[in-house]
């Protein structure tokens, strides 16, 4: 089962060994690789899962639909939110310079 | 962009495999897809660690900056529960669940799998790369006729990696340590906020 403590310490312990390996650019490089195979097994596997049960086809537009609103809800939302910081903390400064 | 593409594409393949029914059982009953994502954030994290970046960001962190993250977490809950209030039919908590992938499709996705299901987890998988394509493509526009902050905001988790070439060409080389420490904060916050959020 899918454990989130799990998945932060792998990543914290993931960033100490790339901080202990930075110098090595060619294991680096290959960890990056990796990566992006591992992203490509994933997206495969939920693929095969959702594929194989067939209500996510049956209601492929719903999906499709609830998507690009909350898509689109959750982008307008941060740049709403982040305007705000731009106007108070960021622009003047940028003016500034 | 061009990646983004070829995942969707291999998204779609898995559909068609699994939709023959050609694929052995204890494929999919073997839990691979729990292993590959321990495996993919093990890795992520060591790119930002052995990407030199991190050091740098680190070093000149600043309060301000600490903001646009946190203003990209709010912003996306409020938009997200301003919507769901909105459109019937459309749960809250599975709603926010979604939106707080910022963009990081892979890992989101196949967490709202193990922890909810598989319609709310393609809700996740298109959501999230629906975001990190409008950051490729609105990214020039934004950043010169909204403000600088903006393709920033909206490219969420992915500004640490894949959408930061383009967004620092339109905001400007002072922004690169922006967008890497706002992706690097997004990214973290994806495996603690989505399943907090499905514990409710």
């Amino acid at each position: 089962m899918l454990n989130a403590v799990t998945i932060v310490v792998l990543i914290l312990g993931g960033i100490g060994v790339g901080v202990a390996l930075c110098r090595k650019k060619e294991v680096i490089r290959i960890a990056d690789r990796v990566a992006l195979g591992a992203v490509f097994v994933l997206l495969f596997l939920l693929g095969l899962d959702m594929g194989s049960r067939g209500d996510v086809i049956s209601n492929i537009s719903e999906v499709g639909l609830e998507a690009g609103m909350i898509s689109l809800a959750a982008m307008l939302g941060s740049l709403a939110a982040t305007s705000v910081v731009w106007v108070i903390w960021f622009r003047k400064r940028e003016g500034e310079e | 962009m061009k990646s983004s593409l070829i995942i969707l594409g291999v998204f779609a393949v898995g559909v068609v495999v699994g939709y023959a029914r050609v694929t052995p059982e204890f494929v999919v009953r073997a839990e691979l897809s729990l292993y590959a994502l321990y495996l993919l954030v093990f890795l992520v994290g060591v790119g930002i660690g052995g990407g030199g970046k991190a050091a740098e960001v680190f070093r000149t962190i600043s309060l301000r900056m600490a903001l646009v993250p946190l203003s990209v977490i709010v912003g996306t809950f409020l938009g997200v529960a301003l919507l769901a209030g909105v459109v019937p039919g459309l749960g809250i908590r599975e709603s926010l669940a979604v939106g707080a992938g910022f963009g990081y499709y892979s890992l989101s996705s196949v967490i709202i799998l193990k922890l909810h299901g598989e319609t709310l987890a393609a809700v996740a998988l298109l959501s999230n790369i629906f975001r990190e394509i409008v950051t490729f493509t609105t990214a020039p526009i934004f950043a010169r006729h909204l403000f600088k902050l903006a393709p920033i905001s909206v490219g969420g988790a992915t500004t640490m990696d894949t959408t930061l070439p383009i967004v620092t060409r339109f905001t400007g080389k002072e922004y690169a340590m922006i967008c890497v420490f706002n992706g690097i904060v997004l990214t973290l916050s994806v495996p603690l906020l989505v399943p907090l959020i499905l514990s409710f």
